[in-house]
């Protein structure tokens, strides 16, 4: 039976790293609401771009000749690039395992391909660090707040990769925040390019040839699709965070509890104990 | 025939504009196009220069500065995607 001093030790480091995780998940939710306005944010430019592209892809009857435009064009997937999107921090519950346990079963499922893996994050990049996958490029601390800038920079070398053909297709493995309790692991292709259907089927006036238009928009499609990817990690990220600790918290009080009714419990005992001693020394003595 | 267009002006990380005005010019890369309700549809890339429009109703000219991107034309309603874009 451990001491009273013992225990009251334990319940103060229970209290204190409640008071931790209590204030985590405040800064999570505080993060997690500026992590949302900014994924609003860029929702009606990456609405527009979609109609803008569907509704030109529509208007040109299908793309009949892709060879102008690489990035829509589909080859074998022979050479895979993957970008896994974590966070950099941890203390998110199983926001980052999952996901790599999913890229892992994406690599699997690819025997044949020869795959890379283009990491942001922290947490990719150590991840597969320590394992035999071929890593092209690592992007830390960019993921805390997104920019627009980073984005464009890994889709431009993704583009430059597709376009000489030394890869054969891009995929996009991140978290979607679905609500602050749930969020969906998502895996898109990013390129090829697939164009977006329905759009209207309307005589444009194009200032420039449609194929200029096409070959001046896509690459732009690829940046905002990473862009997006990168925001609704980071909204899930810090959802899943608040949601971790928050049952943390929830079980540091438990124990907390816990721990005192058992204080209490040896406390009494001792009490007990000294007075059973002191009477039956007073009853021995007369 | 509505006579406002609904204009719309984003970039990546915001939304700039979005309004029903009654007229908009607009910096193209071959030259400055004006736009009026009732136009044919039409989708252009953007250069850099000012946007100027006309809120419906009473109100002054206002100006955007934007740099690159594209514009789409369509039932009365004008898409403007900037890669940069400035209310000024």
């Amino acid at each position: 039976m451990p001491s009273l001093i013992n225990i009251r030790r334990r319940i103060r480091s229970v209290n204190n790293t409640q008071q931790i995780t209590k204030a985590m998940k405040m800064v999570s939710a505080a993060k997690l609401h500026h992590a949302r306005d900014r994924a609003l944010a860029s929702r009606p430019y990456a609405g527009m771009m979609t109609q803008v592209l569907s509704d030109l892809a529509a208007a040109a009857g299908g793309i009949e000749d892709p060879g102008d435009l690489p990035l829509l064009q589909v080859r074998e997937e022979k050479r895979i690039q993957l970008i896994v999107v974590t966070s950099d921090r941890g203390l998110a519950g199983a926001f980052n395992a999952n996901l790599l346990r999913a890229s892992e079963r994406f690599i699997e499922d690819h025997p044949k391909a020869d795959i890379h893996v283009e990491s942001i994050g922290r947490k990719a990049r150590d991840y597969f660090a320590r394992r035999s996958v071929p890593i092209s490029g690592e992007h830390v601390g960019i993921i805390e707040k997104p920019r627009y800038e980073d984005a464009k920079a890994i889709a431009a070398k993704m583009i430059g990769l597709y376009s000489r053909q030394e890869i054969d297709a891009v995929y996009i493995i991140g978290n979607e925040f679905k609500s602050v309790m749930n969020s969906n692991l998502t895996i898109r292709r990013i390129l090829p390019i697939a164009l977006p259907e329905g759009g209207s089927q309307i005589d444009f006036i194009y200032e420039e040839p449609a194929g200029e238009l096409l070959k001046a928009l896509l690459p732009r499609y690829v940046e905002i699709s990473i862009y997006r990817a990168m925001l609704e990690s980071v909204s899930a990220e810090h959802a899943a965070r608040m949601t971790a600790m928050d049952a943390a918290t929830r079980n540091a009080g438990e124990m907390s509890e816990r721990l005192t009714l058992h204080f209490h419990h040896a406390r009494q005992s001792a009490i007990t104990t000294e007075l059973i001693e002191i009477v039956s020394g007073a009853a021995a003595l007369s | 025939m509505a006579n406002t267009i609904h204009l719309k002006v984003a970039t990546a990380d915001r939304l700039l504009v979005d309004s029903e005005v009654s007229a908009v010019e607009c910096p193209c890369t071959t030259g400055y196009i004006g736009v009026l309700p009732g136009h044919a549809p039409l989708v252009s890339t953007l250069g850099l220069g000012t946007l100027t429009y006309t809120p419906a109703g009473a109100g002054s000219q206002k100006n955007v500065t934007v740099t690159s991107g594209f514009i789409q034309v369509l039932d009365n309603s004008v898409r403007v995607l900037a890669d940069s874009a400035e209310i000024i």
